[in-house]
């Protein structure tokens, strides 16, 4: 059976680091997300997840660990967790982490915004600052 | 009074965190986020009021290099962009000033007049409604980037246009951060 490749990209001065891993379906989005052109940067996360979500793991967890980002990111952070409620409605086992910090109230307002938009269990998890 | 004197009075007097004029690229964005986060940690801010302010910061600027983008100005209007932080004893102050077409200054003031007549319950309402379907901010008459200022500062956009020539105005516009936590008032 042929595996898909991971995506691993490391982070920049404005982009997140991204650690998606296709072998144990765990998925990672670390630190800021500020592109003037979000869709240069989103476009091929969103379709590797495509290409995940046709044979995923028997566990797919996504874990958002962002210390901040512009609202050109929150669309397409928002167009990740669709494609992840996709899934879960599919059947499939998908969890999601939500991490802010402890002082960080707009972070955890963001996290809650997203929650009521879809349709999938997110867990928020304070990180102690 | 030499100059030197002068701007070093006004840099005290207004307490300026960082000042910068001309072209505001997706290389300036880099720099002025770097520089406002140095400064506001050396005089150590609390970082969910750092978070705020650099927020704030990064959609009024990104607004700039957007603009550009869509509208080609003359290259003397898009070095004439400026923008300035300070760190008041109970606020920072992000200001931000570029030139605009006068066909703009409608839209955005009529933009800027809307985020700022909204409760923070409309402002969340409208927030989640363009978030999930951006062709909404259309029709409300407002993008995202405003109403995410507006619900972070939890205050008013200021904003102010200065007529250049018959075709373009100077457009300034400025948020306030509290540097206390806002407190929601039941």
């Amino acid at each position: 059976m042929k595996y898909m490749e991971s995506l691993i990209i490391e982070s920049t001065n404005k982009t997140p680091k991204v650690f998606f891993n296709a072998l144990s379906g765990k998925m990672e989005l670390m630190g800021r997300s500020i592109p003037e052109n979000s869709y240069q940067f989103y476009e091929p996360l969103l379709q590797w997840l495509d290409e995940y979500a046709k044979n995923p793991q028997e566990q797919t967890h996504f874990i958002f660990k962002l210390d901040y980002f512009n609202t050109s990111s929150s669309m397409y952070i928002l167009g990740i967790l669709k494609k992840l409620e996709k899934m879960y409605a599919d059947g499939k086992k998908v969890r999601v982490s939500w991490y802010y910090d402890s002082e960080d109230e707009d972070m955890l307002q963001t996290g809650e915004d997203l929650r009521q938009i879809v349709k999938i269990p997110i867990e928020m998890t304070e990180l102690e600052s | 009074m030499s100059i030197v004197d002068k701007y070093h009075q006004i840099i005290q007097k207004e307490k300026v965190l960082l000042a910068y004029k001309g072209c505001i690229d997706g290389d300036a964005v880099t720099y002025l986020v770097k520089l406002t986060e140095k400064n506001m940690t050396s005089i150590n801010e609390k970082l969910t009021i750092r978070k705020k302010v650099i927020s704030v910061l990064v959609e009024a600027i990104q607004n700039i290099v957007n603009y550009f983008a869509e509208e080609s100005l003359d290259k003397f209007f898009e070095n004439e962009s400026f923008v300035i932080v300070t760190a008041q004893k109970n606020q920072y102050e992000v200001l931000v000033g570029n030139y605009i077409s006068v066909h703009r200054m409608r839209t955005l003031k009529k933009r800027i007049d809307n985020v700022n007549m909204m409760s923070s319950e409309d402002l969340q309402k409208v927030y989640l409604d363009i978030l999930e379907n951006p062709k909404v901010s259309i029709t409300r008459g407002a993008g995202l980037g405003l109403i995410d200022i507006a619900r972070r500062t939890h205050s008013k956009i200021n904003y102010s246009f200065a007529e250049y020539d018959q075709d373009h105005v100077l457009f300034i516009m400025s948020m306030s951060v509290a540097r206390v936590k806002h407190i929601v008032l039941s």
